[in-house]
């Protein structure tokens, strides 16, 4: 009984401390960065599009009945538009062009921490007001930023970052003139940006140099645990949508008897690429939804062994390109393939990133006009 | 072999790990969160009646404020045909407008908008039955209650009940619903037309089996475009509540 016991401790403490590892390490933000970038440039165009119909979906004689999400509750609803509340159509140019700005600011990381958030309330506005409209698109730009907006995704790639550097880069003269007395009153702050012991940062000699490290340490992007759990949350809700859609595609004929891609490529609807061409060649359709069918089930379980996450994410390259160029929904393959580069390690990342790393390292402050 | 790369860049750490209570704070909202992600699948778009569809009616506020409860059931059971609306003159054959429409849709995201919304109204139609079929389902179903509830039935008897009243509300608010989003969609497409009146038809371009392509068929004939009814059908009944909207 003691022993019994004893082991459902350990299996529990073993699961509490794989649970803190998970959501609780502290994760470098080049990942998070790269995504908030290529997810907020594609969250403005998705929204800039809009613009060329505002008054057909939005406005008050929209195409969309602006209590249509009610009448889908069966005259109750708990979804939510700005749209719904503005007074009158005079209203939708100034605050749509308002949102515009936001979601551009977001996505080049200017005032992160306040528009992240807003972008991803208005993500969600635009959705539930043009209900009838939406599509997968509209689902992952809404994860994406409300995961963004979790996180500290203006840590890296961002105005902001560039902002923090600059004022990192111009203030080390001036306080290092000052150096002892910021060493005297904070000893702890330089001593564990500089790396040293505490004791020894309250040495007088190299005090200047001490107080020069810290201040350059403060421009530079910071590994933080809210940073790892906005990774997770994506790669978890990921996880989640190709599981489901896996399962309902085992439910379907045209899965089992490998011509679902046949269907999907030959709707002329939704063609922007002929490939008629494949009914010679039956054999490659079946092939191809097999392993779509096989990539998709097996996602969320393959995607996190270090052997086998290079392959399901070379899939999801491959899949969600095909869609994008196959069947016109290149945003929605976009956005599919951004949310993936939550699985790509942020020391990869940055190694693909030739601008980020040099902006990492000063060089675009190095520019004329910077 | 394992080794792991570090980024190059020097990086600041926040200051350590969470406090305990942090933590379980933090647990017990990621918990919360991804059970709601997950629950959204799992009662959308099919439910059971008696243990997912009651939970998703009482998860409705929380997913629907927070744009959760999306079935991610994407090009499943099985990819199926595409649906166009289309508008004519009263008395005449010709389309003059139709969604969506490659020629004046652009970009591609845009064209995608109006091509959901086509379907959103085809499937508006297809999941509400007409009038008559409906009636004689609730009566069955009526029936059935009261039999339960003659053989002593009264739990049974009760939840067939909750189900009828459910389905009849349903009924009466997809009508109203699908009455007036086409009244919508005709309004736009006739402005677009420049007529002052148009009916609306709901196209199905069913997709050719490979062997017909071999042979020589086109995605675009027009064997393969199929007109089952028209959107000026649907009955307009008031819905209960509506009044006070």
């Amino acid at each position: 009984m003691t022993a019994g016991m004893q082991a459902a401790r350990q299996w529990l403490a073993d699961w509490a401390a794989a649970w803190n590892r998970f959501w609780f390490t502290p994760s470098a933000p080049q990942s998070l960065g790269l995504i908030r970038l290529l997810a907020g440039l594609l969250i403005f165009y998705t929204h800039l599009v809009w613009s060329l119909e505002l008054g057909t979906f939005f406005g008050q004689e929209s195409v969309l009945p602006a209590d249509y999400r009610q009448m889908l509750g069966n005259g109750q609803t708990w979804s939510w538009s700005h749209f719904d509340w503005l007074p009158g159509d005079g209203w939708l140019w100034p605050v749509h062009i308002a949102g515009l700005v936001v979601m551009f600011l977001f996505a080049i990381g200017c005032w992160t921490r306040v528009t992240s958030v807003l972008t991803a309330l208005l993500v969600i506005s635009y959705a539930n007001r043009t209900t009838g409209a939406q599509f997968g698109l509209d689902q992952i730009n809404s994860l994406l930023a409300t995961y963004l907006a979790v996180a500290p995704s203006g840590d890296w790639l961002s105005v902001d970052q560039w902002l923090r550097k600059r004022r990192s880069e111009s203030e080390p003269e001036a306080l290092a003139e000052n150096a002892d007395s910021i060493l005297f009153s904070q000893p702890w702050k330089s001593a564990s940006a500089s790396g040293s012991r505490p004791g020894k940062s309250a040495s007088a000699s190299g005090s200047k140099e001490i107080a020069v490290v810290s201040v350059q340490g403060r421009g530079a992007p910071r590994s933080s645990i809210l940073a790892n759990i906005g990774i997770r949350l994506i790669q978890v809700h990921l996880c989640i949508i190709y599981l489901f859609a896996g399962l309902g595609k085992l439910q379907g004929e045209s899965w089992w008897n490998g011509q679902a891609i046949w269907y999907a490529v030959a709707n002329l609807e939704y063609q922007t690429m002929d490939l008629t061409w494949l009914a010679d060649h039956m054999w490659l359709v079946n092939l191809m939804t097999w392993a779509a069918l096989a990539w998709e089930t097996s996602y969320p379980f393959l995607i996190w062994p270090r052997l086998s996450r290079p392959l399901m994410l070379a899939g999801a390259l491959l899949v969600h390109l095909g869609i994008g160029l196959a069947m016109g929904m290149m945003t929605f393959g976009l956005a599919m393939i951004v949310a993936n580069l939550a699985f790509v390690p942020p020391a990869i990342v940055e190694q693909l990133s030739p601008t980020a790393r040099a902006m990492a390292k000063g060089t675009f402050s190095r520019l004329p006009n910077s | 072999m394992s080794h792991k790369p570090e980024p190059s860049t020097p990086f600041q750490h926040d200051a350590g790990p969470w406090l305990p209570a942090w933590r379980l704070v933090a647990s017990a909202l990621i918990a919360i969160w991804v059970a709601l992600v997950f629950l959204g699948p799992v009662t959308n778009p099919s439910a059971t009646e008696e243990l997912t569809a009651p939970l998703a009616r009482k998860l409705a506020p929380l997913h629907q404020t927070l744009f959760l409860g999306h079935g991610y059931r994407f090009f499943a059971p099985d990819p199926g045909p595409a649906h166009r609306v289309v508008a004519r003159v009263p008395g005449s054959e010709d389309v003059v407008c139709s969604l969506p429409d490659r020629s004046r849709h652009w970009p591609r995201l845009l064209y995608h908008r109006w091509f959901m919304l086509s379907e959103t109204l085809w499937n508006e139609r297809q999941l509400l039955p007409p009038r008559e079929e409906f009636q004689l389902m609730q009566q069955d179903l009526a029936a059935q209650a009261d039999r339960m509830l003659l053989g002593g039935e009264r739990a049974l008897a009760s939840s067939l009940r909750a189900i009828h009243d459910r389905q009849e509300l349903a009924w009466a608010w997809g009508n109203r619903r699908t009455a007036v989003l086409t009244e919508h969609v005709r309004a736009e497409l006739a402005r677009r037309a420049g007529q002052p009146e148009v009916e609306l038809g709901l196209q199905a371009r069913l997709i050719p089996f490979p062997s017909d392509v071999v042979l020589g068929s086109q995605l675009s004939d027009s064997r393969y475009l199929t007109e089952p009814g028209r959107a000026s059908s649907t009955e307009t009944v008031e819905a209960p509540g509506a009044a006070s909207q």
